[in-house]
Protein backbone atom coordinates (compact mmCIF):
# COMPACT_ATOMS: atom_id res chain seq x y z
CA UNK A 1 0.00 0.00 0.00
CA UNK A 2 2.99 2.95 0.99
CA UNK A 3 4.23 1.85 -2.64
CA UNK A 4 1.11 2.77 -4.29
CA UNK A 5 0.83 5.80 -2.03
CA UNK A 6 4.31 6.46 -3.21
CA UNK A 7 3.82 6.43 -7.00
CA UNK A 8 0.80 8.43 -6.86
CA UNK A 9 2.80 11.44 -5.50
CA UNK A 10 5.94 10.98 -7.55
CA UNK A 11 3.91 10.64 -10.53
CA UNK A 12 2.58 13.84 -9.19
CA UNK A 13 5.71 15.29 -8.74
CA UNK A 14 7.33 14.29 -12.23
CA UNK A 15 4.15 15.90 -13.78
CA UNK A 16 4.89 19.03 -11.81
CA UNK A 17 8.26 18.45 -13.40
CA UNK A 18 9.97 20.24 -9.40
CA UNK A 19 12.71 18.65 -8.45
CA UNK A 20 12.72 18.67 -4.94
CA UNK A 21 8.98 17.63 -4.49
CA UNK A 22 9.89 14.75 -6.68
CA UNK A 23 12.88 13.86 -4.98
CA UNK A 24 11.84 13.17 -1.60
CA UNK A 25 9.58 10.25 -3.31
CA UNK A 26 11.03 9.10 -5.96
CA UNK A 27 12.73 5.99 -4.24
CA UNK A 28 9.18 5.24 -3.96
CA UNK A 29 8.25 5.70 -7.86
CA UNK A 30 7.10 1.69 -7.82
CA UNK A 31 3.93 -0.34 -8.94
CA UNK A 32 0.12 0.55 -10.13
CA UNK A 33 0.99 2.18 -13.43
CA UNK A 34 -2.54 2.41 -14.38
CA UNK A 35 -3.47 4.25 -11.14
CA UNK A 36 0.03 6.42 -11.42
CA UNK A 37 -1.48 7.27 -14.89
CA UNK A 38 -4.93 8.22 -13.81
CA UNK A 39 -2.75 10.49 -11.82
CA UNK A 40 -0.99 12.03 -13.88
CA UNK A 41 -3.93 12.79 -16.48
CA UNK A 42 -5.53 14.81 -13.82
CA UNK A 43 -2.69 17.10 -13.10
CA UNK A 44 -2.43 17.23 -16.72
CA UNK A 45 -5.47 18.30 -17.77
CA UNK A 46 -6.07 20.88 -15.10
CA UNK A 47 -2.47 22.75 -15.86
CA UNK A 48 -3.98 22.50 -19.34
CA UNK A 49 -6.73 24.37 -18.67
CA UNK A 50 -5.18 26.79 -16.73
CA UNK A 51 -6.09 25.77 -13.31
CA UNK A 52 -3.69 26.13 -10.05
CA UNK A 53 -2.83 22.50 -9.56
CA UNK A 54 -1.63 23.28 -5.94
CA UNK A 55 -4.72 22.54 -4.59
CA UNK A 56 -4.30 18.93 -6.52
CA UNK A 57 -1.07 17.99 -5.20
CA UNK A 58 -1.72 19.17 -1.88
CA UNK A 59 -4.77 16.68 -1.72
CA UNK A 60 -2.74 14.03 -3.44
CA UNK A 61 0.22 14.49 -0.66
CA UNK A 62 -2.63 14.40 2.07
CA UNK A 63 -4.26 11.30 0.86
CA UNK A 64 -0.62 9.71 0.50
CA UNK A 65 0.27 11.16 4.52
CA UNK A 66 -3.06 9.76 5.70
CA UNK A 67 -2.60 6.76 3.69
CA UNK A 68 -5.89 6.69 1.93
CA UNK A 69 -6.62 3.88 -0.82
CA UNK A 70 -5.31 5.07 -4.12
CA UNK A 71 -8.82 4.75 -5.63
CA UNK A 72 -10.38 7.29 -2.74
CA UNK A 73 -7.26 8.98 -3.64
CA UNK A 74 -7.92 9.86 -7.62
CA UNK A 75 -11.71 10.49 -6.50
CA UNK A 76 -10.44 13.17 -4.30
CA UNK A 77 -8.23 14.63 -6.82
CA UNK A 78 -10.88 14.97 -9.55
CA UNK A 79 -13.38 16.74 -7.02
CA UNK A 80 -11.12 19.21 -6.48
CA UNK A 81 -10.14 19.45 -10.44
CA UNK A 82 -14.23 19.92 -11.01
CA UNK A 83 -14.45 22.45 -8.25
CA UNK A 84 -11.52 24.52 -8.88
CA UNK A 85 -13.22 24.89 -12.27
CA UNK A 86 -16.61 25.24 -10.74
CA UNK A 87 -15.06 27.96 -8.99
CA UNK A 88 -12.75 29.91 -11.62
CA UNK A 89 -15.79 30.25 -13.11
CA UNK A 90 -17.86 32.08 -10.62
CA UNK A 91 -14.95 34.48 -9.57
CA UNK A 92 -13.66 35.44 -13.08
CA UNK A 93 -11.20 33.89 -14.98
CA UNK A 94 -8.81 36.59 -14.08
CA UNK A 95 -9.02 35.74 -10.15
CA UNK A 96 -5.96 34.89 -8.42
CA UNK A 97 -4.49 31.38 -7.54
CA UNK A 98 -5.39 32.15 -4.30
CA UNK A 99 -9.23 33.29 -4.69
CA UNK A 100 -9.85 30.54 -7.02
CA UNK A 101 -8.51 27.80 -4.47
CA UNK A 102 -10.30 28.86 -1.62
CA UNK A 103 -13.67 28.99 -3.84
CA UNK A 104 -12.84 25.19 -4.19
CA UNK A 105 -12.24 24.36 -0.54
CA UNK A 106 -15.82 26.08 0.46
CA UNK A 107 -17.17 24.34 -2.66
CA UNK A 108 -15.87 21.14 -0.77
CA UNK A 109 -18.57 22.04 2.25
CA UNK A 110 -21.74 20.83 2.43
CA UNK A 111 -24.49 23.48 0.88
CA UNK A 112 -21.68 26.00 -0.67
CA UNK A 113 -22.64 26.41 -4.05
CA UNK A 114 -20.85 28.72 -7.29
CA UNK A 115 -23.83 30.90 -6.74
CA UNK A 116 -22.13 31.88 -3.13
CA UNK A 117 -19.21 32.43 -4.19
CA UNK A 118 -20.38 35.18 -7.48
CA UNK A 119 -22.76 36.91 -4.77
CA UNK A 120 -19.03 37.32 -2.37
CA UNK A 121 -17.07 38.28 -5.68
CA UNK A 122 -19.57 40.77 -6.65
CA UNK A 123 -19.18 42.43 -2.98
CA UNK A 124 -15.41 42.64 -3.38
CA UNK A 125 -14.55 42.80 -7.67
CA UNK A 126 -11.10 43.43 -7.70
CA UNK A 127 -9.66 42.70 -4.20
CA UNK A 128 -8.47 38.71 -3.03
CA UNK A 129 -11.69 37.45 -2.06
CA UNK A 130 -10.04 34.64 0.02
CA UNK A 131 -10.81 35.89 3.44
CA UNK A 132 -13.80 36.35 2.98
CA UNK A 133 -14.68 33.20 1.13
CA UNK A 134 -12.40 31.54 3.77
CA UNK A 135 -14.66 33.19 6.64
CA UNK A 136 -18.04 32.08 4.76
CA UNK A 137 -16.99 28.47 4.71
CA UNK A 138 -15.82 28.82 8.65
CA UNK A 139 -19.07 29.64 9.53
CA UNK A 140 -20.82 27.44 7.38
CA UNK A 141 -18.94 24.79 9.01
CA UNK A 142 -19.84 25.91 12.79
CA UNK A 143 -23.32 25.75 11.73
CA UNK A 144 -24.56 28.61 10.11
CA UNK A 145 -27.36 28.32 6.77
CA UNK A 146 -25.23 28.94 3.83
CA UNK A 147 -27.17 31.26 2.56
CA UNK A 148 -27.77 33.56 5.45
CA UNK A 149 -22.77 32.71 5.61
CA UNK A 150 -22.96 34.65 2.11
CA UNK A 151 -25.36 37.18 3.09
CA UNK A 152 -23.69 38.07 6.05
CA UNK A 153 -19.92 38.27 4.64
CA UNK A 154 -21.05 40.27 1.57
CA UNK A 155 -22.38 42.80 3.44
CA UNK A 156 -19.75 43.27 5.74
CA UNK A 157 -17.44 43.27 2.56
CA UNK A 158 -19.45 46.16 0.76
CA UNK A 159 -19.97 47.77 4.29
CA UNK A 160 -15.56 47.99 4.44
CA UNK A 161 -15.19 45.30 6.87
CA UNK A 162 -11.17 44.46 7.15
CA UNK A 163 -10.22 40.91 7.23
CA UNK A 164 -9.41 40.88 10.83
CA UNK A 165 -12.90 42.14 11.46
CA UNK A 166 -14.18 39.06 9.32
CA UNK A 167 -11.63 36.45 10.84
CA UNK A 168 -12.68 37.43 14.20
CA UNK A 169 -16.47 36.56 13.45
CA UNK A 170 -15.52 33.72 12.33
CA UNK A 171 -13.18 32.35 15.12
CA UNK A 172 -15.94 33.57 17.74
CA UNK A 173 -18.71 32.22 16.09
CA UNK A 174 -16.33 29.00 16.11
CA UNK A 175 -15.74 28.91 19.50
CA UNK A 176 -18.89 30.09 20.42
CA UNK A 177 -20.49 26.78 18.92
CA UNK A 178 -17.33 24.67 20.84
CA UNK A 179 -18.48 26.39 23.74
CA UNK A 180 -21.91 24.94 23.19
CA UNK A 181 -23.98 28.04 21.90
CA UNK A 182 -26.07 27.33 19.20
CA UNK A 183 -24.85 28.83 15.55
CA UNK A 184 -27.46 31.54 15.13
CA UNK A 185 -27.68 33.21 18.63
CA UNK A 186 -23.77 33.18 18.30
CA UNK A 187 -23.92 34.84 15.32
CA UNK A 188 -26.61 37.17 15.74
CA UNK A 189 -24.89 38.15 19.27
CA UNK A 190 -21.22 38.59 17.42
CA UNK A 191 -22.77 40.91 15.40
CA UNK A 192 -23.61 43.36 17.18
CA UNK A 193 -19.90 44.38 17.91
CA UNK A 194 -19.92 44.72 13.82
CA UNK A 195 -23.67 46.92 13.73
CA UNK A 196 -21.46 50.41 13.43
CA UNK A 197 -20.18 49.01 10.45
CA UNK A 198 -23.33 47.63 9.07
CA UNK A 199 -24.85 50.85 9.22
CA UNK A 200 -23.18 52.64 6.43
CA UNK A 201 -25.46 50.02 4.66
CA UNK A 202 -28.94 51.59 3.12
CA UNK A 203 -30.64 47.95 3.69
CA UNK A 204 -31.28 46.23 7.29
CA UNK A 205 -28.52 44.76 9.06
CA UNK A 206 -27.68 41.04 7.88
CA UNK A 207 -28.69 39.39 11.61
CA UNK A 208 -32.08 39.95 10.62
CA UNK A 209 -32.25 37.67 7.70
CA UNK A 210 -30.48 34.49 9.95
CA UNK A 211 -33.48 32.35 10.15
CA UNK A 212 -32.06 28.80 10.88
CA UNK A 213 -28.89 26.86 11.68
CA UNK A 214 -28.06 23.56 9.42
CA UNK A 215 -29.09 20.43 10.49
CA UNK A 216 -26.09 19.50 12.77
CA UNK A 217 -24.99 22.37 15.11
CA UNK A 218 -21.88 21.96 14.74
CA UNK A 219 -21.85 21.89 10.87
CA UNK A 220 -20.21 18.77 10.34
CA UNK A 221 -20.70 16.66 7.46
CA UNK B 1 29.64 49.35 -3.91
CA UNK B 2 31.48 46.87 -5.39
CA UNK B 3 29.45 43.48 -6.91
CA UNK B 4 31.42 41.52 -4.33
CA UNK B 5 29.51 44.06 -1.68
CA UNK B 6 26.45 43.60 -3.54
CA UNK B 7 23.39 41.06 -2.38
CA UNK B 8 23.76 37.65 -4.16
CA UNK B 9 19.66 38.40 -5.00
CA UNK B 10 20.77 41.61 -6.89
CA UNK B 11 23.42 40.26 -8.51
CA UNK B 12 21.18 37.23 -9.85
CA UNK B 13 18.72 39.58 -10.78
CA UNK B 14 21.53 41.79 -12.84
CA UNK B 15 22.40 38.73 -14.45
CA UNK B 16 19.53 37.77 -16.08
CA UNK B 17 19.01 41.34 -17.12
CA UNK B 18 22.12 41.51 -18.84
CA UNK B 19 21.01 38.31 -20.73
CA UNK B 20 17.58 39.85 -21.81
CA UNK B 21 16.66 42.31 -24.68
CA UNK B 22 16.48 45.67 -24.21
CA UNK B 23 13.12 47.12 -22.87
CA UNK B 24 11.01 50.27 -23.04
CA UNK B 25 12.79 52.28 -20.51
CA UNK B 26 9.44 54.00 -19.92
CA UNK B 27 7.79 51.13 -19.43
CA UNK B 28 10.59 49.98 -16.78
CA UNK B 29 10.18 53.44 -15.01
CA UNK B 30 6.57 53.04 -14.75
CA UNK B 31 7.24 49.28 -12.94
CA UNK B 32 9.57 50.78 -10.71
CA UNK B 33 7.18 53.73 -9.46
CA UNK B 34 4.75 50.93 -8.72
CA UNK B 35 7.23 49.23 -7.13
CA UNK B 36 8.13 51.95 -4.70
CA UNK B 37 4.28 52.43 -4.53
CA UNK B 38 3.87 49.58 -2.26
CA UNK B 39 4.64 50.72 1.12
CA UNK B 40 6.57 48.33 3.85
CA UNK B 41 4.62 47.44 7.06
CA UNK B 42 6.27 46.36 10.34
CA UNK B 43 3.62 44.05 12.81
CA UNK B 44 3.67 40.76 14.68
CA UNK B 45 2.11 39.23 11.66
CA UNK B 46 3.89 41.22 8.72
CA UNK B 47 3.72 39.55 5.38
CA UNK B 48 6.91 37.56 4.79
CA UNK B 49 7.49 39.56 1.94
CA UNK B 50 8.44 42.39 3.74
CA UNK B 51 10.56 40.63 6.31
CA UNK B 52 14.17 41.01 5.40
CA UNK B 53 15.42 43.65 7.48
CA UNK B 54 17.64 45.85 4.96
CA UNK B 55 18.67 49.05 4.55
CA UNK B 56 16.60 51.59 2.91
CA UNK B 57 18.41 52.15 -0.09
CA UNK B 58 19.53 48.29 -0.69
CA UNK B 59 16.25 47.80 -0.72
CA UNK B 60 14.48 49.75 -3.18
CA UNK B 61 17.55 49.02 -5.22
CA UNK B 62 16.74 45.42 -5.00
CA UNK B 63 12.68 46.13 -5.44
CA UNK B 64 14.15 48.27 -8.33
CA UNK B 65 15.82 45.69 -10.31
CA UNK B 66 13.42 42.78 -9.29
CA UNK B 67 10.30 45.04 -10.81
CA UNK B 68 12.60 45.61 -14.01
CA UNK B 69 13.37 41.79 -14.21
CA UNK B 70 10.10 40.92 -13.61
CA UNK B 71 8.42 43.22 -16.11
CA UNK B 72 10.95 41.96 -18.76
CA UNK B 73 10.35 38.94 -18.07
CA UNK B 74 6.59 39.47 -18.58
CA UNK B 75 7.30 41.51 -21.55
CA UNK B 76 9.31 37.80 -23.64
CA UNK B 77 6.33 35.70 -22.27
CA UNK B 78 3.69 37.99 -23.95
CA UNK B 79 1.41 37.21 -21.01
CA UNK B 80 0.45 36.16 -17.73
CA UNK B 81 1.89 33.21 -16.23
CA UNK B 82 -0.49 31.29 -13.69
CA UNK B 83 2.74 30.16 -10.99
CA UNK B 84 2.41 29.48 -7.21
CA UNK B 85 2.14 31.72 -4.90
CA UNK B 86 6.06 33.61 -4.17
CA UNK B 87 8.05 31.36 -1.57
CA UNK B 88 8.78 32.83 1.56
CA UNK B 89 12.18 33.79 0.27
CA UNK B 90 10.75 35.97 -2.09
CA UNK B 91 11.37 38.81 -0.03
CA UNK B 92 10.79 42.31 -1.98
CA UNK B 93 10.26 40.26 -5.03
CA UNK B 94 6.75 39.35 -4.56
CA UNK B 95 5.60 42.84 -3.65
CA UNK B 96 7.10 43.89 -7.52
CA UNK B 97 5.82 41.17 -9.49
CA UNK B 98 2.62 42.25 -7.97
CA UNK B 99 2.51 45.90 -9.74
CA UNK B 100 1.95 45.44 -13.27
CA UNK B 101 2.46 48.38 -15.10
CA UNK B 102 -0.75 50.30 -15.91
CA UNK B 103 -3.00 49.31 -19.12
CA UNK B 104 -1.63 45.39 -18.67
CA UNK B 105 -4.30 42.27 -17.70
CA UNK B 106 -4.54 42.41 -14.08
CA UNK B 107 -5.81 39.55 -12.02
CA UNK B 108 -8.48 40.04 -9.95
CA UNK B 109 -7.20 40.52 -6.52
CA UNK B 110 -3.47 40.63 -7.47
CA UNK B 111 -2.98 43.53 -6.08
CA UNK B 112 -4.50 43.79 -2.90
CA UNK B 113 -2.58 42.76 0.63
CA UNK B 114 -4.72 39.60 0.98
CA UNK B 115 -2.45 38.33 -2.11
CA UNK B 116 0.73 38.11 -0.03
CA UNK B 117 1.43 35.82 2.55
CA UNK B 118 1.64 36.17 5.89
CA UNK B 119 3.86 34.70 8.59
CA UNK B 120 1.88 32.85 11.07
CA UNK B 121 3.75 30.67 14.18
CA UNK B 122 2.37 27.29 14.90
CA UNK B 123 3.02 25.82 18.32
CA UNK B 124 2.90 22.25 19.33
CA UNK B 125 3.30 21.19 23.31
CA UNK B 126 4.83 17.87 23.36
CA UNK B 127 7.86 17.25 25.81
CA UNK B 128 8.06 13.54 24.73
CA UNK B 129 8.02 14.12 20.53
CA UNK B 130 11.65 13.80 19.07
CA UNK B 131 10.68 15.77 15.99
CA UNK B 132 7.34 17.58 15.32
CA UNK B 133 6.76 19.40 12.03
CA UNK B 134 3.78 21.76 10.89
CA UNK B 135 2.03 20.11 7.78
CA UNK B 136 -1.05 21.32 6.02
CA UNK B 137 -2.14 22.62 2.67
CA UNK B 138 -0.15 25.54 3.07
CA UNK B 139 3.04 23.49 2.29
CA UNK B 140 1.47 20.68 0.72
CA UNK B 141 1.27 19.09 3.64
CA UNK B 142 5.68 18.22 3.33
CA UNK B 143 7.20 17.42 6.48
CA UNK B 144 10.00 18.54 5.64
CA UNK B 145 9.01 22.03 4.57
CA UNK B 146 8.51 23.34 8.46
CA UNK B 147 10.24 21.50 11.08
CA UNK B 148 9.31 22.78 14.48
CA UNK B 149 12.64 23.51 16.79
CA UNK B 150 12.30 22.81 20.70
CA UNK B 151 11.76 25.25 23.02
CA UNK B 152 14.67 25.73 25.65
CA UNK B 153 12.72 23.84 28.40
CA UNK B 154 11.50 20.99 26.18
CA UNK B 155 7.57 21.93 26.79
CA UNK B 156 6.80 23.56 23.34
CA UNK B 157 7.66 23.19 19.62
CA UNK B 158 7.23 26.43 17.37
CA UNK B 159 7.63 27.20 13.95
CA UNK B 160 6.82 30.42 11.98
CA UNK B 161 5.53 29.38 8.39
CA UNK B 162 4.29 31.60 5.01
CA UNK B 163 0.48 31.04 4.90
CA UNK B 164 -1.89 32.85 2.49
CA UNK B 165 -4.70 34.22 3.71
CA UNK B 166 -7.73 32.28 3.59
CA UNK B 167 -8.85 29.00 5.29
CA UNK B 168 -6.34 26.10 5.70
CA UNK B 169 -6.73 22.78 7.10
CA UNK B 170 -3.42 21.34 8.94
CA UNK B 171 -2.13 19.20 11.45
CA UNK B 172 1.14 18.37 13.42
CA UNK B 173 3.93 15.34 12.02
CA UNK B 174 5.46 13.88 15.34
CA UNK B 175 8.46 11.69 14.81
CA UNK B 176 7.76 11.48 11.42
CA UNK B 177 4.77 9.09 11.78
CA UNK B 178 2.01 10.30 14.06
CA UNK B 179 -0.22 12.94 12.41
CA UNK B 180 -1.74 15.09 15.38
CA UNK B 181 -4.72 17.49 15.92
CA UNK B 182 -4.19 20.92 16.74
CA UNK B 183 -5.87 20.84 20.09
CA UNK B 184 -6.59 24.63 20.32
CA UNK B 185 -8.11 24.87 17.04
CA UNK B 186 -11.20 23.96 15.40
CA UNK B 187 -11.62 20.61 13.60
CA UNK B 188 -12.96 20.50 9.90
CA UNK B 189 -13.74 16.74 8.10
CA UNK B 190 -11.49 17.03 4.25
CA UNK B 191 -14.94 15.24 3.00
CA UNK B 192 -13.18 14.00 -0.44
CA UNK B 193 -10.46 11.95 2.14
CA UNK B 194 -12.43 11.18 4.88
CA UNK B 195 -9.85 12.60 7.04
CA UNK B 196 -9.67 15.38 9.99
CA UNK B 197 -7.57 18.20 10.24
CA UNK B 198 -7.14 21.80 12.23
CA UNK B 199 -8.50 24.51 10.60
CA UNK B 200 -6.68 28.05 10.71
CA UNK B 201 -8.14 31.39 8.93
CA UNK B 202 -5.67 33.76 8.10
CA UNK B 203 -5.84 37.35 7.66
CA UNK B 204 -3.51 40.25 6.95
CA UNK B 205 -2.76 42.18 10.86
Amino acid sequence: MRARHGTLVAVVAAALGRSAFAQDVSAQLVGDRETAAQLSQIVESARSRGLPIEPIVAKARLGAMRHSPPARILSGLQAVAKRLELSREALGARSIDTDIAAGEDALSISGVTPEMLRTIRAAEPSRSVAVPIGVMAQLVASGVKPSDATQIVSRLVRAGASSKDLVSLGNDVNQDVVAGAGAVASLTTRLERLKPLLARLPTPTPAAGITSATTDPRGRP
Amino acid sequence: MTDNERDPAVLRAIAELRRLPATDADAVRRVVDAAAAARFTTSDEAPVAHAPARSSSMRWLIAGVAAAAAFAGFQLSGALRREAPAPATASATASAAVAIPPGALQPAGSGSADALPVARQFVFAGRGARSVSVVGDFNKWNPESARMTRSPDGTLWSVTVPVMPGRHLYGFMVDDSIFVLDPRAPKARDNDLGVDGSVIVVSRP
